[in-house]
């Protein structure tokens, strides 16, 4: 039976990706995926070429309350950070 | 004049940049070429280091870091009165200006090869320890900046908000103090002997692979080159003046040492680099507020570049002219 959930992606600077990961662990959620990827946007082109213009995605898989206060723990570094969070439902199949 | 063909490389780099051409260097393979110089820098210091008796380097090493941090906290003041930059903008370019390049720092070794300067191995070691130093004055420095401009807490309660674990954990444990130390440690148990077996990799492929990196550094660069107009004439002089200026300091602190013409280029050319490895990632953690742009602009598409082709040749003639062969 496919079971919703809400799938929080999160787009950041990779220099970010070790402070989002111990947020993510403060919220006990314990599982996400990291991916690394380039694009562009607000911050400009971030080629991937070295680590200071690299991006990573990072995915993870929580109920509304948690994706809440993930949102919650992330807003700090709203500010000075490359950062963009995005919440999407999901159902899991297996 | 003539070039190393290495830095040619890297012009190769900057012109595949700026004609916006399709080359492109894995990040990969970027990462792994930073961790063999990294490592092979470290090893070849270690291997010279187990000639030397280490006692002796404990005094001169004091007053070159002390020497070195004078760099930083010039930088500050001029950046922030001179240049009217944020107080966050100005200790971490300070801090990158602190810090030192590795890479300037090889490509130095090799010209004085080139031209038959000697110089002594043992000069790895203040590559090493000069490198941490200014990443955490940097951060004393934006932190103190709060408390002035009315942030939260008075006396050194700013300090005491500084996140010193993670700051240290950034510092030691980054990629480029742990490989540089660790190459030491290793190069310094094994010895010549121990040396010799993985000398191929480590030494006689080392020229050819800094050759490759450069190149991607020059692809790079091209990308900061290409947004001067945004620094402002201030930031680009500066990052042209403060090289030679602390290149002089360490023509100065090798003569009071008493070091030959190879050590006191290779001295004036650590002071004289900026860091574009290391500074940038710290300064990114610790410094959110400061603009990377501007830190990264100044040391790897302005200071750099000067360095490759100018700076080495000017600190060699400067070292030749004041000190002893």
């Amino acid at each position: 039976m496919a079971k919703a959930y809400k799938l929080v992606t999160i787009y950041c600077e990779a220099v970010l990706e070790s402070l989002v990961v111990r947020e993510l662990d403060k919220l006990g959620i314990m599982g996400y995926t990291v991916s690394d990827c380039r694009g562009r946007g607000t911050h400009g082109v971030r080629s991937g070429n070295w680590r200071m213009s690299s991006n990573v995605r990072i995915e993870v898989m929580c109920d509304l309350p948690t994706s809440d206060r993930l949102l919650e723990a992330l807003q700090p570094y709203d500010r000075d950070y490359g950062l963009l969070v995005v919440r999407s439902d999901v159902e899991v199949l297996n | 004049m003539k070039f190393d063909p290495i830095v040619l490389f890297f012009l190769l780099g900057i012109v595949a940049g700026l004609s916006k051409s399709d080359l492109k260097i894995p990040a990969a393979i970027y990462e792994a070429l930073s961790i063999y110089l990294l490592l092979a820098i470290g090893l070849k210091g270690g291997v010279e280091l187990s000639k030397y008796p280490l006692s002796q380097l404990v005094s001169t090493s004091a007053v070159v870091l002390a020497v070195g941090m004078v760099i930083p906290l010039v930088a500050f003041p001029v950046l922030r009165f001179l240049g009217r930059l944020s107080h966050y903008d100005a200790a971490s370019i300070a801090a990158h200006y602190g810090s030192v390049s590795v890479v300037t720092y090889s490509v130095a070794v090799a010209t004085l090869a080139e031209r038959d300067v000697s110089h002594d191995g043992y000069m790895v070691v203040f590559l090493a320890l000069l490198e941490m130093p200014a990443l955490i004055l940097g951060v004393i420095l934006a932190r103190l900046g709060d408390q002035r401009e009315g942030g939260a807490g008075g006396g050194l309660a700013a300090l005491a908000r500084i996140h010193w674990g993670r700051l240290a954990h950034e510092v030691f444990f980054g990629k480029s103090i742990l490989l540089l130390i660790g190459g030491l440690l290793i190069g310094l148990v094994a010895g010549e002997r121990g040396y010799e077996p993985i000398a191929p990799v480590f030494k006689e492929a080392f020229k050819g692979l800094l050759a490759l990196f450069l190149l991607e550094m020059g692809l790079v660069a091209a990308s900061r080159i290409a947004a001067f107009r945004s620094y402002g004439a201030f930031l680009v002089g500066f990052a042209v003046v403060m090289p030679l200026l602390s290149a002089m300091l360490g023509i100065a602190t090798a003569r009071y040492l008493g070091f030959s013409a190879g050590n006191g280029a290779l001295l004036a050319t650590l002071y004289a680099s900026a860091s574009y490895i290391a500074a940038p990632a710290a300064m990114r953690i610790a410094v959110p507020q400061a603009n990377p742009a501007l830190s990264i602009g100044a040391s790897l598409g302005v200071t750099f570049p000067f360095n490759l082709f100018l700076g080495i040749p000017i600190y060699l003639w400067m070292a030749q002219t004041f000190l002893p062969a």
